[in-house]
């Protein structure tokens, strides 16, 4: 009963000064809107780097000559896997394994006309790359390759425009083969794309894998055939046992890599506790903004507590009453916040967010840097976020609500007026 | 193929009429080695062999160059390789693609890059070796024997920073006038390449090293052997050969020889 007219009293005196209450629960939705931001942000950050870095580089598994993997930087040519035909028979039933394709990479300089630019050529099967990097999702130009030997090219809005090239034009590749012998083949320029991913939009192409296995002179075999599996994180073990049955089917040489043991991943599970650390300093920002507003609304008010104790309220009455009214101003703030957050976090989950300006400043490609980020929200967030509004509002209510409940009328009365 | 062949030599010369030795400043084996080697035009026919480890790759070409700008290569094989031409002229060179039908222009940072794998760059092969007093600032180092040969070794120094070869280090063949062996440095000391001559043969009157092999040294475990298989001096050259219609072209033009 006491506590029903406590709620009611609580409820009525935020609104006494709505100008106060709205600006105290305005700090609060602020602060909490930016927790649920920044984290599903930053969850979508590290989330890209690893989905950019298992679709266009590694895979889950990546199978490939061991020299062609130490020597990786300079896509040693000749460290070629014959009869990955074979190979990919053998282990498309390994379990786990969901679904496989193959590649060809090598470095070379476009040129047209006068313009020249280094780069990597990649020799992808068309259909199956659907399943990795899906370039025809990224075209914003022409089309998607249509098989492995027709002579088209897929090349980055950024290499395109640095060569001045468009839909339809022909560049002129040129290479020294396995054999080194100068090779060179021309191709139509079939689309455009722009992942917003750096590394790919303005270093390398894309031809059929039949091309490049003409140009390197290298029918029948590729540098690396590249899994995504059922589980991720099954990687390592599916490793061990494609590795073992390589060996035991006589394929001396070759190495399965799980995506785990990239130096990207590495670097990624370092960046973890850095993520750690500024997601706690965040968290304890946003305590400070709630904890200084929220003191200095009731300290506004230790007045109040004077004249109420003079009426006869109890310290604990006052107590209760001064963390009801906090408690609704921190749920107020907290789940509007929440909800701007919530909302703000969804609508650019699906637009991204496009830094590619302050990106073109950097003019060294990046790895796994994408441009354009995608916050990822879970409801997860939302939680935690919004307890976390409440629960500091209550805890800066509590300080100024015991030291007020403590002084004399008198004293509170007299510190009020000040 | 000149250039080489010139900067064998060092190699060469003519065979020293009457001049005392001993009083030869470097300049002047400089200048007998040149002699002996310029010519108003190259023709050889040459085969390639590129050992990298256990691989070994030949490949074979003709090459016509006049004066110390212009030299055209044409590769015979292997098959893969047929057709392709490489035009240089001055700093410009020009390589035609047979399985694209097409010329592509290459600036002067290509002249640097191997030429098709092997140890020598484009430059080596192609480049005419100027007049060597013009170009470096010669020092007599010392005279020993190289392979029971005895030679002078003589050191040089570009006067131009840029030049990929700063210091050269050469014995020459007291006798012949031929370079035996060259050390080439960069500028910081680095060794970069070593060529060595293995066989020197008498060609329209002069000697001449026909076979020889070069190292980079930046590279491990990998030579390449040039074999001289016909050498013409001073040979008029078909017209049209350092143009690009002549890339173009269906079949090599061989030079025949007058007889």
């Amino acid at each position: 009963m006491i506590r029903g007219r406590f709620r009611h009293l609580a409820w009525r005196n935020i609104w006494r000064n709505k100008r106060r209450t709205l600006l105290t629960s305005l700090a609060i939705a602020f602060g909490v809107m930016f927790l649920v931001f920044i984290q599903s942000y930053i969850k979508g950050v590290s989330e890209s780097f690893l989905e950019n870095m298992v679709r266009s580089e590694t895979g889950h598994i990546r199978i490939a000559k061991e020299d062609y993997l130490r020597l990786e930087k300079i896509l040693p040519k000749e460290q070629l896997i014959y009869d990955f035909t074979k190979i990919e028979d053998s282990i498309r039933d390994v379990p786990g394994v969901d679904t496989l394709t193959e590649r060809i990479k090598f470095l070379l300089v476009l040129s047209r006309e006068e313009k020249s630019q280094a780069c990597v050529a990649v020799g992808i099967n068309p259909e199956k790359e659907k399943n990795f990097l899906d370039l025809e999702k990224y075209l914003v130009e022409g089309q998607y390759l249509d098989s492995p030997s027709s002579p088209g090219m897929l090349i980055g809005r950024k290499l395109a425009d640095e060569l001045g090239v468009s839909i339809g034009s022909e560049l002129f590749v040129a290479t020294t083969d396995i054999n080194y012998s100068l090779y060179a083949l021309t191709f139509k320029v079939k689309g455009i794309f722009q992942t917003g991913f750096d590394k790919i939009d303005k270093g390398l192409f894309y031809i059929p894998l039949e091309s490049a296995q003409t140009l390197l002179d290298c029918p029948d075999a590729v540098h690396e055939i590249l899994l995504l599996l059922k589980d991720p994180d099954a990687a390592i073990k599916t490793a061990r046992d494609i590795e073992k049955r390589l060996d035991e089917e006589g394929h001396p040489g070759i190495t399965a890599a799980p995506w785990k043991t990239h130096y990207f991943v590495k670097f990624l599970s370092f960046a973890k506790s850095i993520r750690i650390l500024l997601l706690v300093i965040v968290f304890l920002i946003v305590a400070l903004v709630i904890l200084n507003t929220m003191i200095m609304s009731v300290m506004e008010r230790i007045h109040e507590i004077g004249i109420m104790k003079s009426f006869g309220m109890k310290k604990k009455e006052i107590r209760l009453l001064f963390l009801l009214e906090s408690f609704y101003i921190g749920i107020i703030g907290s789940l509007a916040g929440g909800g701007i957050g919530a909302a703000v976090s969804v609508i650019t989950q699906n637009t991204g967010l496009d830094f590619s300006a302050a990106f073109d400043r950097i003019k060294v490609p990046l790895p796994f840097v994408s441009s354009v980020y995608f916050p990822d929200f879970t409801l997860y967030f939302l939680i935690n976020s919004i307890l976390f509004g409440v629960v500091i509002t209550l805890i800066a209510a509590l300080y100024p609500a015991v030291k007020g409940s403590k002084m004399s009328p008198v004293q509170a009365l007299r510190s009020g007026l000040k | 193929m000149k250039n080489i062949v010139l900067i064998m030599v060092f190699v060469l010369s003519a065979p020293l009429s009457g001049q005392d030795q001993a009083a030869l400043t470097p300049e002047d084996i400089l200048s007998n080695v040149h002699q002996n080697l310029s010519s108003s035009t190259l023709y050889t026919e040459t085969e390639m062999r590129i050992t990298m480890g256990h691989k070994t790759l030949t490949k074979t070409f003709i090459s016509f160059s006049e004066g110390p700008e212009k030299s055209f290569i044409e590769f015979l094989g292997p098959q893969r390789d047929r057709g392709t031409k490489i035009l240089k002229i001055g700093k410009v060179l020009k390589i035609y693609f047979p399985s694209a039908g097409r010329i592509q222009r290459y600036s002067h940072h290509m002249l640097k890059q191997r030429l098709m794998g092997s140890d020598f760059s484009y430059e080596d092969i192609t480049e005419q070796s100027k007049e060597l007093n013009k170009d470096y600032t010669a020092t007599l180092l010392d005279e020993e024997e190289f392979q029971g040969v005895p030679c002078f070794v003589v050191h040089l120094e570009s006067k131009d920073l840029k030049s990929n070869y700063y210091t050269q280090k050469i014995w020459v063949d007291k006798e012949k006038f031929i370079g035996r062996k060259v050390e080439f440095y960069a500028r910081s000391g680095k060794l970069l390449k070593v060529l060595t001559v293995d066989e020197v043969r008498v060609i329209q009157g002069r000697f001449y090293p026909v076979k020889f092999t070069m190292q980079d040294k930046l590279r491990t475990n990998t030579k390449t052997e040039i074999i001289l298989k016909e050498i013409r001096f001073d040979a008029p050259i078909p017209e049209d050969t350092f143009t690009e219609r002549n890339l173009m072209r269906g079949h090599p033009i061989r030079y025949h020889p007058i007889t």
